[in-house]
């Protein structure tokens, strides 16, 4: 008889979105509380295909997460796959080790959350024994690997193992229980059920290794499809794996190239049809885009000008597009070359002022470094990162802040009264 | 940019009106002045022109003449040194159109126009009274930030400060250090807003961990408090039950006390209590029936005994009955006898009657005259058949008579007819052979197909004869056609193709040797338009003089003498010159060898055309002689189609020729045929004994034929009617034999019949008529006999019953003991019966009498039967009480009832103490109730419900407090309320970031802009500065020397006028007019500047100079005229001494009338 589970991981759950997009409040009624919805998904899918487990490779909250909310809904949606008879299988990750809320919750029987220490749960089904190993993180972080204290595999049966890593992403930097893909692999292990890594990866073989990736992405910045995993090992304890889409919103990055475009509408038109490209590859319902304007364009003065009117008229366009929605437009696109003849046109003397003369000065730099501190010092917590997390970084955004802002003044002053 | 001319087609209250600025002259300042009157349209020009560079505006003002769609204004302009026709018409998109028409891009003058909007330009370069001063209030509102100006000058962006302007406004919109109001402050309170508002519904786990531990707290506590209410409470319910009991006890002993007296009775069927009242009634009504019986019975008795019955009268009331049927009978036969009398008499004349007609009235006994049926019915028969075999003998003898007489007619008309000697027939059997051949004759149809044969043949022989003739040139007859020896078709077919092939390939040919020709004929016509456009020599000139030249260097060489150095000189020369030409006219040389060269393909080309050509000709040519050839014998010099079309109709002719043949075949045939018929009918008549003349034709031996035929079978049909005859007469005569003996025999049988009865009494046979009427008359007689007879004996049988009934009545008299006194019988029969009927009566009361008596006795029973059920009842009661009367029973049982009364109280009280104290028994509880103490017991009631009540309320208190934790955590519930607040908090503050990062970008953009542009100004400065100074200095006409700027606080500069005596003045503490001509100075110097960078604008100013005096006009006119050197100055003016004025300036204005 085969064993089937699906495999899903940072569900992150009533972790809110993040994008402008949602301004928007019928947007923010469509897709709002999205990491909810793709867990909703994930338990029907469960339902839908009858499967014997669900397992949670850490993370399914985020650390600030308090509200009950959150674990009562985390417990209806459980209680409907213990009535269905299928078992949950969790580990802590990084996020949620310390979550207060899943332990003011009281799960059924056929829910286990493995602790702090490695954990066996065997099971003997009609022709095949599966065994299934977790270890859950005890603190946020996790500097060394926590292989070595998973427990051997148990011979004879299909192991298939919870484990909360970043792999070898980042060394040095990775405080998320480290270890080598490669070690993974030659662990004995039959499944590796990972979490942590919110894009999906699989390494199939002899032992599959699989990060599922998260059900639904927050921000752009965890764009593309989102999915879980449905697994089937069967009866020969052969591994078969699928890839079941989980996110109800997609963020993507559209990028929208206007080299040679030089008329308004004629941008929109390249806007509306990048968009539809990018809408035909999307399968999840809403696209959640984030405009990239780039190449040279007579334009690039004008849109910098008038950032008002081309937002409207760009969520416009994609609203006639479908289900599609616009988070951002990121203006990178620049006015052509100036000939040779106009060098002496002022206010090309004047960006070049700006440029080489006005912006290394250590004046203007502290000027502005001033404010920016005051700034900060007005925004609460949650927003200071906007001017880096150090001073490297506290340079490096406001230099962008820098060159950014001038050209969209010089834009206002010169391309915005050119395009009256 | 220059405006050559300006088209005010149709605008304004212009129609094709234009203003022509004509072409500058190099070197001379390019200075207009267009002078027009009031109201003359000066400000609809400058507008126009305005309007031919950016487009109508929208809402023009100009359209009181020509509606907008029809407005138009055109112009010549000279746009990088090239001549534009433009024209701008107004409608939504294309409306620059250039000399044609046609829409032409923007781009034109947008590029000369270095992205000066309309406005801007208006500023600028397009002055009039109002954007003077506007301007000059730019210049102010810049608080004289001078490079600011100096740059908006320059780069034609007059509002450049008004947009910084905004743009800091927009900044501070968003933030403003400790700012209200603005963008971030509402953010903070939004994100203040929506924690309240999380923090009202949200449930955190701690404080979910708090809830739950109060509510299980609450539950242990609400438990205890609930255990000790309930102990409390049944103490209460066992002291109530104590002080409840105790009255009842003293009931209860009080109950026991009214029962002693009464513990003696016995216990009585509880029935008896109903029963008794019933028993005393009964006794009452049992001795009042007995009465009522006992007196009945008394007086029926005396009632039979007084009825008297008549005994004689009974012992024959048996015979009334057969009396009465008796008297009956008599009665009828009285009413009746004497009409059946009559009825006799009747019967008896008829009888008489009947005798008379026979004949026989003297007989006595008419019944023997009564014939018996079978005599009736022979003799009936008998006069049936008699009129048929009459009928049938006549018949037969007039038939006989009749056929006789045919035979005779018959035999007459046969013997007229028969042949003799004189005409003699010859045998059937012969006649039989010829009738055939006659037959075969008549069906032949070879008349028919002669006559067809014949008519075809002349149509054909026709039809031949004219298609021979088609034939010509061609001469013969059909035979001759027929032999003639003809191509196939196939050959034809071949011809054909092989001609047509060369026929195609000939005019191929010829078109190609054609082209080759008029080729060479071009080239030749351009070679010698080429050598004689050129004047050059051809390459065999050119070989030719060079040849001479080496021709003439050898002889030098050869002679070295001053001649032949002359002649060499003069070869050379002459060989330079054409060399020379051949090089300058290399072009044409190159074109004069190409076209040489196509020259010389195109002859090979031609003879290779020309060869082609003739080979072609030839093969066709050959073509045609084979054809030629082949149709010579009959059609010289045919073509194929020629030939075809001929040898067409020669089948035609040889299908005629055939045609032809076959209708001589049939006629042929025909022909045959009736000779052989007339043969074959011809012997037939022979043979049949005819003689026949030998040189008679087929239709006459088929009349001779017909003729003896017919005759033949005429003779036949008058002999076969003849032997008819006969055989009819010898039948005819069988049949009258018959019919007499038929009759013979009936007259026979007729005697008899009569012998058999008394109808031959006579001696002679009766005639059939006499017979009939008698059987007639007999059949009467039998009915009336049998009438008479029945009627008597009707009368006889009635006379009997009259007398039995007297003898009856009599008898019965007598036996009533009454003598017969002779009374009629009727008389009697009536006292017999009155006697009879009265003493039935008598005995019909007594009956009824006797049968009410027995019922009395019956009822009398019964009586007595229940009286003593009843005596056993009573005693019965009696007896158990030992009592005499019911009433001392009635006493008993009401004792009974009140003890049972009594009893059933005392079992209540027992039953409350015992569930009152949940006691095993009464004694036991008697024991307890004993030994309790009520006051003791009510104390104690009184402090347990104190206490009681306590425990109650802090039961529902606790109850409370934990329902209130339940709901709390029940509420907490898994909605996304909260996860919907994080969300919106997640938005505003990535929202916040967003307007921090626009406010850092404005400020740091502004500052930027600033900063840069006071470098600007400081490498500007100095130039623009000049110009004005200079301008502002000359326009005063040194009224000030000149213009400086200098610092002022925020380390801004302030423009300053200096006046000639070197005082300074701030801009705007300068008098309006100085204050205008120092606008126009700055623009002056602005368009110096723009023009610096960029290729010029026409300056148009309209009545600028109105607050100038003459003098300073005179000096600004100048200044145009400077502008007018460096681009295009217009200016428009409704005062006719500026244009003196400008002609004094500048001689070479050019003045134009408007």
């Amino acid at each position: 008889m085969p064993y089937r589970f699906v495999h899903a991981a940072d569900i992150h759950l009533d972790s809110p979105l993040r994008s402008l997009a949602l301004r928007d409040t019928e947007l923010a009624d469509l897709i709002g509380n999205a990491t909810r919805r793709a867990f909703a998904n994930l338990v029907e899918l469960c339902l839908n295909e009858q499967v014997d487990a669900l397992l949670l490779a850490g993370d399914l909250y985020d650390g600030e997460q308090t509200s009950m909310k959150t674990a009562r809904f985390l417990a209806a949606q459980i209680k409907r796959l213990h009535e269905a008879g299928i078992h949950v299988f969790i580990i802590r990750g990084n996020h949620d080790a310390l979550s207060r809320i899943t332990k003011e919750l009281t799960f059924p029987d056929s829910v286990k959350v493995f602790g702090g220490r490695a954990d066996i749960v065997p099971m003997e089904l009609p022709g095949l024994a599966v065994a299934v190993h977790g270890l859950s993180f005890a603190q946020p972080k996790a500097p060394d690997s926590l292989l070595p204290r998973y427990r051997p595999p148990l011979p004879g049966m299909v192991n298939i193992a919870l484990m909360h890593t970043s792999l070898d992403g980042a060394p040095g930097h990775d405080d998320y229980a480290p270890c080598k893909a490669s070690e993974l692999y030659v662990a004995g292990f039959d499944y590796w059920a990972l979490g942590h890594i919110h894009k999906r990866s699989v390494l199939e073989g002899r032992c599959k290794v699989v990060m599922p990736g998260m059900p639904q992405g927050r921000d752009i910045g965890e764009s593309g499809p989102k999915s879980v995993t449905l697994v089937t090992i069967a009866d020969d304890r052969s591994i078969t794996i699928e890839e079941r889409r989980t996110n109800v919103a997609q963020f993507e990055t559209v990028p929208v190239n206007l080299s040679g475009i030089e008329d308004w509408r004629d941008m929109l038109d390249q806007i509306t049809t990048d968009l539809q490209r990018m809408r035909e590859t999307v399968a999840s319902e809403h696209l959640v885009a984030r405009l990239q304007l780039m190449g040279r364009t007579p334009l690039a003065w004008r849109i910098r000008g008038d950032r008002d009117l081309l937002w409207n008229e760009a969520v416009n366009q994609a609203s006639g597009v479908g289900k599609t929605w616009i988070e951002k437009i990121d203006i990178a696109c620049q006015a052509p070359e100036v000939s040779s003849a106009a060098e002496l046109d002022p206010v090309a003397e004047l960006q070049r002022l700006i440029a080489q003369d006005v912006m290394p000065s250590a004046a203007y730099q502290a000027e502005i470094a001033a404010i920016a501190k005051d700034l900060r010092a007005q925004l609460p917590p949650e927003c200071r990162h906007l001017l880096g997390s150090d001073e490297a970084g506290f340079t490096e955004a406001l230099n962008r802040l820098v060159s950014e802002g001038a050209e969209d003044v010089l834009a206002r002053l010169y391309g915005g009264s050119e395009a009256n | 940019m220059r405006l050559n001319r300006l088209d005010l087609t149709r605008y304004g209250r212009f129609t094709d009106r234009s203003i022509d600025f004509g072409t500058p002259t190099p070197g001379k300042p390019d200075l207009h002045i267009v002078y027009g009157p009031n109201e003359a349209g000066k400000s609809t020009a400058l507008a126009a022109f305005l309007d031919l560079l950016f487009g109508i505006e929208t809402r023009s003002r100009y359209n009181f003449l020509h509606p907008h769609n029809t407005m138009r204004v055109g112009g010549s302009l000279e746009i990088g040194g090239a001549t534009h026709e433009l024209a701008r018409v107004k409608r939504n998109r294309d409306t620059l159109l250039d000399g044609s028409g046609a829409p032409i891009a923007e781009a034109l003058l947008a590029g000369q126009l270095g992205g000066i909007d309309r406005d801007s330009y208006r500023a600028m370069f397009s002055l009039d009274d109002d954007t003077l001063e506007q301007g000059g209030e730019s210049i102010l509102a810049s608080k004289g930030d001078l490079g600011q100006l100096l740059f908006s000058a320059s780069a034609g962006l007059a509002d450049l400060s008004r947009s910084l302007t905004s743009l800091r406004a927009e900044a501070d919109a968003i933030y403003r250090f400790h700012g209200h109001g603005t963008e971030l402050t509402a953010y903070k309170r939004r994100l203040a807003e929506l924690k309240d508002e999380r923090d009202k519904i949200d449930t955190a786990a701690s404080r979910y961990a708090a809830l739950t531990e109060a509510r299980d707290r609450a539950h242990e506590q609400y438990e205890a408090a609930i255990k000790t209410r309930t102990e409390i409470l049944s103490r209460m319910d066992a002291i109530r039950c104590y002080i409840n009991a105790l009255p009842r006890l003293a009931t209860l002993l009080s109950l026991h006390g009214q029962m002693q007296p009464l513990a003696d009775l016995p216990a009585a069927p509880a029935e008896w209590h109903r029963l008794l009242p019933t028993l005393r009634d009964e006794s009452i009504t049992l001795a009042e029936r007995g009465k009522a019986l006992h007196q009945e019975q008394a007086e029926l008795e005396t009632t039979l005994q007084n009825i008297v019955v008549d005994e004689a009268a009974c012992a024959v009331a048996g015979q009334l009955d057969r009396l009465n049927d008796l008297h009956a009978r008599y009665v009828t036969a009285d009413k009746d006898v004497p009409v059946r009398k009559l009825e006799v008499h009747a019967a008896e004349t008829r009888i008489a009657g009947i005798l008379g007609r026979i004949g026989r009235v003297e007989e006595r006994d008419p019944r023997c005259l009564l014939l018996d049926a079978a005599t009736t019915g022979r003799l009936q028969d008998l006069i049936a058949q008699r009129s048929g075999i009459e009928t049938a003998h006549a018949a037969a003898e007039r038939e006989l008579r009749e056929t006789g007489e045919r035979l005779q007619e018959a035999e007459a008309a046969l013997s007229t007819s028969a042949p003799d000697a004189a005409d003699p027939m010859p045998e059937p059997p012969r006649l039989a052979t010829l009738a055939g051949v006659v037959t075969a004759v008549q069906n032949s149809d070879f008349a028919v197909r002669r006559r067809n044969a014949e008519r075809s043949m002349r149509t054909q022989h026709d039809q031949l004869a004219e298609r021979l003739l088609s034939l010509q040139p061609w001469q013969g007859d059909a035979e001759q056609l027929a032999s003639l020896a003809v191509p196939e078709d196939a050959e034809l077919d071949l011809w054909q193709a092989e001609l047509n092939a060369a026929q195609n390939q000939h005019v191929r040919r010829e078109q190609e040797l054609e082209k080759a020709k008029q080729n060479a004929a071009r080239l030749v016509t351009e070679r010698d338009a080429i050598v004689r456009s050129a004047g050059i020599a051809t390459n065999e000139q050119a070989g030719l003089i060079r040849a001479r030249r080496e021709a003439a260097w050898a002889e030098h060489r050869r002679t070295l003498d001053l001649a032949s150095a002359d002649a060499f000189e003069a070869a050379m020369r002459r060989d330079d010159i054409v060399m020379n030409e051949l090089l300058r006219h290399e072009a044409e040389v190159t074109r004069l060898q190409q076209v040489e060269e196509a020259l010389a393909r195109d002859d090979a080309e031609a003879l290779h055309a020309q060869e082609e050509y003739d080979k072609a000709k030839l093969r066709r040519d050959k073509i045609e002689q084979r054809i030629s050839e082949g149709s010579r014998p009959f059609l010289p010099g045919a073509t194929p189609d020629m030939l075809r079309a001929w040898l067409g109709r020669r089948t035609k002719a040889l299908e005629a020729r055939t045609a032809l043949r076959q209708s001589e075949r049939d006629l042929n045939d025909a022909v045959a045929d009736g000779a052989e018929l007339r043969r074959q009918l011809a012997e037939a008549l022979v043979v049949a004994g005819l003689s026949i003349v030998p040189e008679a034709t087929l239709e006459n031996l088929q009349g001779v034929a017909r003729t003896v035929l017919d005759r033949q079978a005429a003779l036949q049909v008058q002999r076969d009617a003849v032997q008819e005859r006969r055989r009819e007469q010898a039948s005819r005569e069988r049949q009258l034999q018959l019919a007499a003996k038929r009759l013979g025999d009936w007259q026979t049988a007729w005697a008899a019949a009569c012998q058999s009865c008394w109808l031959r009494e006579g001696g002679t046979v009766l005639s059939v008529g006499a017979v009939r009427e008698m059987l007639a008359a007999l059949a009467e007689l039998r009915p009336a006999l049998e009438q008479r007879a029945s009627l008597v004996d009707r009368i006889e049988k009635m006379e009997i019953d009259q007398r039995d009934f007297s003898t009856e009545a009599i008898t019965v008299a007598s036996a009533l003991g009454w003598a017969d006194t002779g009374e009629s019988p009727l008389v009697l029969f009536r006292k017999i019966t009155q006697r009879i009927d009265e003493t039935r009566t008598a005995l019909t009361l007594r009956s009824n009498k006797h049968r009410d008596l027995e019922a009395v006795h019956t009822r009398q029973r019964k009586h007595a039967e229940a009286q003593a059920t009843h005596a056993g009842r009573s005693r019965e009661m009696l007896d158990f009480f030992g009592v005499v009367s019911l009433t001392e029973v009635g006493t008993k049982l009401s004792d009974l009832a009140r003890r049972a009364d009594l009893q059933e109280q005392a079992d209540a009280a027992t039953r409350d103490i015992l569930d009152a104290l949940h006691s095993p028994s009464i004694e036991a509880a008697e024991q307890q109730l004993a030994s309790a103490d009520r006051a003791a017991l009510e104390a104690e009631l009184a402090t347990l419900e104190a206490r009681f009540t306590d425990q109650d309320q802090r039961t529902h208190a606790l109850y409370a407090e934990y329902t209130k934790a339940c709901d709390e955590l029940d509420r907490v519930g898994g909605d996304e309320a909260v996860a919907h607040i994080d969300e919106q908090r997640r938005t505003v503050l990535l929202e916040m970031e967003d307007r921090a990062a626009q406010y850092l970008r404005l400020r740091a953009g502004i500052i930027a802009a600033e900063h840069a542009l006071r470098a600007y100004r400081q490498q500007h400065r100095s130039a623009m500065m000049a110009q004005a100074s200079e301008a502002f200095r000359t326009i005063s006409r040194g009224a000030y020397s000149g213009l400086s700027s200098q610092p002022k606080k925020d380390m801004e500069d302030v423009l300053i006028a200096i006046g000639a005596d070197g005082s300074s003045k701030e801009a705007v503490e300068l008098s309006k007019g100085t204050r205008f001509q120092l606008y126009l100075a700055l623009r002056y110097a602005g368009y110096y500047e723009f023009a610096r960078l960029r290729p010029p604008v026409p300056f148009i100013a309209d009545d600028i100079l109105e607050t100038f005096d003459d003098e300073r006009a005179e000096q600004a006119l100048r200044l145009l005229a400077k502008i007018g050197e460096v681009g295009q100055a217009i200016y428009l003016t409704h005062h006719r001494h500026l244009c003196e004025i400008g002609r004094q300036v500048c001689p070479e204005v050019h003045l134009h009338r408007l």
